[in-house]
């Protein structure tokens, strides 16, 4: 009982920290906490990045104590927070098209031809795939299309960053670019969240109530 | 991958390719898009 107790004080910490640092590094006027502190970088990312780290070396503890526990706990997690994010990213895109639009154009990426196209089509199998991560028994495929979704934002990403284009991520709001570090940002966020997607294509398939329910 | 995550990866996209289209007749006339086109690519801000 200790054992379990303990996995879960651990395995929560670790999804606290964890989710503090994507909210910081995603939102970072918002949450970020070197914000207060004058002088420092304006978007902390260290202390994003550390926060992860910390969150990663916590996992192995708990997975140790009682992986059981912590499989469903994190499975848990994981769902309901890349899906959440899915959902919520999705939303501003859907209710502005010609907004998103401007924004995928930036990235000097696609065919001029299909970038309207691709800016209806790509919110939508962001809110679709998190729906059916949070709602269906559908884990796995849900999951590979999350790790295809991010592994293109970071292959577009990375050539914005490389070519030096004037680009704003345009994860969460339409906006215009401010500064390069945002884009690395924007990037180093998406690699830090392929990490639990890639856990994710492993766990079975079953809905979010099987995960507490199953033997 | 399995015949089953296959299918709800076309199932997902299908979902995905109907709804965009229906969205793009549900927006406002300001925030629609033709439906094969660009958008202008803006001057980089200063400073960047």
């Amino acid at each position: 009982m200790n054992r379990r107790l303990s996995a879960i004080v651990l395995l929560t910490l670790s999804i606290a920290l964890f989710g503090l640092a994507v909210l910081e590094i995603s939102f970072p006027t918002v949450f970020s906490l070197g914000m207060r502190i004058q002088g420092l970088w304006r978007y902390r990312i260290w202390i994003g990045i550390g926060e992860v780290v910390a969150s990663f070396l916590l996992i192995w503890p708990a997975f140790r104590l009682d992986a059981d526990i912590a499989g469903r706990l994190l499975e848990t997690a994981s769902r309901l927070g890349l899906g959440g994010m899915f959902v919520f990213a999705s939303w501003f895109k859907i209710h502005n098209p010609q907004g998103f639009a401007m924004l995928v154009a930036q990235y000097q990426f696609l065919p001029l031809w299909s970038v309207n196209l691709f800016a209806l089509f790509m919110p939508q199998l962001e809110i679709w795939t998190g729906l059916a991560l949070i709602f269906t028994r559908w884990n796995r495929g849900a999951s590979i299309l999350l790790l295809v979704m991010f592994t293109a934002f970071i292959v577009a990403l990375g050539q914005a960053v490389l070519r030096n284009l004037g680009i704003t991520c345009g994860c969460f709001e339409i906006e215009g670019a401010v500064d390069k570090k945002e884009a690395w940002i924007s990037l180093i966020r998406d690699v830090i969240l392929l990490a639990p997607t890639i856990w994710l294509t492993r766990r079975p398939n079953r809905n979010l109530v099987r995960v507490w329910l199953d033997r | 991958m399995k015949d089953l995550e296959w299918r709800v990866v076309l199932v997902l996209v299908a979902i995905a390719l109907i709804a965009g289209i229906a969205n793009n007749l549900r927006v406002s006339a300001d925030k629609r898009v033709t439906w094969f086109g660009g958008q202008q690519v803006l001057a980089k801000p200063a400073g960047y």
